[in-house]
């Protein structure tokens, strides 16, 4: 299914859920994972990404078509007048837009960079994680990520004790 | 149509994250993903993260995760201080964050004056040496817990050390070497390509430097600790070494040393430098001749103007060159079969940058790492600073003080404990 429009090359994408999403190559080689099936030359019909319905993998191809390097695909955002720095910055502002997400999309952003390999995306959407993680206390920790205390009381003395210099 | 499942190796799951194949509720952050996440925190973080739930506990406590996370993480950059408490025999071993200072880890009161504490790669251990001025027991400190393993009891170290046998020629009685202050060194490094580390031992024994090595086995002896071996003799180095720890670097599996200092006069192979494989256990055969003698034959310099670093896995020769008022760097590199060896010069600093020159006693910087966005790490000994340094603006952040301290060196590993004590006690993973 894979088609050649204005020289490029063209890919076909597919969620479980039936949608079909034609990006191009270079676009979707931003996942390392579908870099790899494409460099194994098996990627020449559709993908399907099976753990990913479309309301997350449009995000994902959304994210894909601003970050690769080229400046055709991006339209607007690159020209040749804009210095990198500038552009470097409007893509800054344009992640922190994109990741105004609610918990359980960033959730599943988080699943499909991973299983994508896409590190951007995954450093991107581990970010906020990571802040609630080192800034709050284990019980915010706990209903953040939706983890349930389940030591017994003497035994979490025991962990605590050993792990005594995390908390000095 | 190709499924994305048959070229993805899928990793089993936690307890914590319940196996959903479709896209998740929310709820959850499923394991591999949480891993993901982990992977991008500080130890200290992850330590107090165990103490969340059972599975978080189990996750962060395997050691392929604590592997993984000491090969990726460089969020851990840490040197080790030592801190003497003179007259009372005592060293507290502190373990601080390069770039802010803070200590993230105290160990008081661990080393006895006697014993002799080294740091390289992912290791931390004690050598104990012997009255004969060999070297004897060794213990592996695990630097989460403060424990301390022994891997050579000090009765197998005596009845077959190797020094031993040098020292006592045809059975005589050992002389006495004086191991306070002659050049007695111990090194540790790590060896890439056989994940092991090796302790190299360099003592006077009648006016010529002898060696020996032990081996302590992959991952740091964290599960593996090879027992039931002992010190086995090296040959000699090529030249007399210096025992100073600024005049020495491992890199990539190979201890560079600079000559040792004769009584401080110039001598024409003062930027010489002695390499000794800890792989094969062998020096190079002659010296690797230095980047401004091979330049100026016949001239001679100050020995103590030079020294070793490692930065960012290369060998860097540090120059202080007060003529031109600027510290110069050289680094090596050799070719592929290791016979031929290239210096290029890289950035100097300039001194008066580096050194408060108002303060008195910086004279000297020894450099201890780069950072990854290249400001440099190093340690005024003049006045026991550690100065983290930033080539691009020349501007200098002091971010530690520390009298009657000592660098020890530069700790690569993980603060996550090595053993993990299970549910019924045992000790596991």
């Amino acid at each position: 299914m894979a088609t050649r429009e204005a020289g490029k090359k063209m890919i076909m994408l597919k969620s479980p859920d039936g949608m079909e999403f034609e990006v191009e190559e270079a676009v979707a080689m931003e996942s390392q994972t579908i870099r790899k099936m494409i460099e194994d030359d098996c990627a020449d019909t559709a993908i399907l990404i099976p753990n990913i319905n479309s309301k997350i993998l449009s995000r994902v191809i959304e994210y894909c078509n601003k970050h690769v390097p080229t400046t055709g695909a991006t339209g607007a955002a690159a020209s040749d007048t804009v210095a990198p720095a500038a552009l470097a910055e409007d893509l800054k502002i344009w992640d922190a837009e994109f990741i105004k997400v609610n918990r359980a999309t960033r959730f599943d952003l988080i699943q499909a960079a991973s299983y994508l390999n896409i590190k951007g995306l995954l450093d991107l959407t581990s970010q906020t994680t990571i802040d609630t993680i080192s800034d709050n206390s284990l019980e915010e920790i706990r209903s953040f990520l939706s983890t349930k205390n389940d030591y017994l009381p003497e035994e979490e003395q025991t962990i605590r004790r050993e792990n005594q210099w995390a908390f000095q | 149509m190709l499924d994305i499942h048959r070229s993805m190796a899928s990793q089993p799951r936690s307890p914590a994250a319940p196996a959903d194949d479709g896209a998740n509720n929310g709820d959850f952050l499923p394991a591999d993903e949480l891993q993901e996440v982990f992977l991008r925190l500080p130890s200290k973080s992850l330590a107090r993260l165990r103490t969340i739930c059972r599975s978080w506990r189990s996750m962060l406590s395997d050691p392929l995760f604590v592997a993984a996370h000491a090969t990726r993480s460089r969020a851990d950059s840490i040197f080790v201080v030592a801190v003497h408490h003179p007259g009372h025999q005592l060293v507290d071993i502190n373990l601080v964050d390069v770039s802010t200072g803070a200590v993230l880890r105290c160990m008081d009161g661990l080393a006895l004056a006697r014993r002799r504490f080294c740091v390289g790669g992912e290791l931390l251990c004690f050598v104990e040496p012997t009255p004969g001025g060999g070297a004897g027991a060794v213990q592996v400190l695990d630097p989460a817990t403060g424990a301390t393993t022994d891997v050579l009891q000090p009765g197998d170290a005596t009845d077959g050390g190797t020094m031993t046998d040098v020292l006592q020629p045809g059975g005589a009685t050992a002389p006495q070497i004086h191991t306070g202050c002659t050049a007695s060194l111990y090194l540790v490094g790590h060896v890439p390509t056989t994940g092991e580390h090796k302790v190299l031992h360099i003592t006077d024994v009648r006016g010529k430097q002898a060696c020996e090595v032990f081996t302590i086995g992959a991952a740091a002896g964290r599960n593996n600790i090879r027992q039931c071996q002992r010190w086995r003799p090296a040959q000699s180095p090529p030249m007399r070494v210096d025992s100073i720890p600024r005049r020495r670097a491992v890199v990539n599996g190979v201890a560079y040393f600079l000559p040792s200092n004769h009584n401080g006069r110039c001598l024409p192979d003062y930027d010489s430098v002695a390499a000794f494989d800890l792989e094969k256990e062998e020096w190079r055969p002659a010296p690797i001749r230095g980047p401004l003698s091979s330049e100026r034959p016949g001239h001679c310099d100050q020995l103590l103007r030079f020294s070793l670093a490692e930065l960012n896995g290369r060998l860097i020769m540090v120059h202080h060159n007060y003529q031109c008022k600027t510290i110069d760097m050289y680094s090596l590199s050799l070719t592929d079969t290791g016979e031929g060896v290239e210096w290029s010069r890289g950035p100097s600093l300039r001194l008066d940058s580096v050194l408060d020159r108002n303060r008195k006693g910086e004279t000297l910087a020894q450099l201890l790492m780069e950072l990854d966005d290249g400001r440099i790490v190093l340690f005024v000994p003049g006045t026991s600073v550690v100065r983290v340094y930033d080539p691009r603006k020349e501007t200098r952040t002091d971010v530690m003080e520390m009298p009657r301290c000592g660098i020890v060196g530069c700790y690569k590993g993980s603060l996550l404990p090595f053993r993990v004590v299970g549910e019924a006690g045992c000790v596991c993973g």
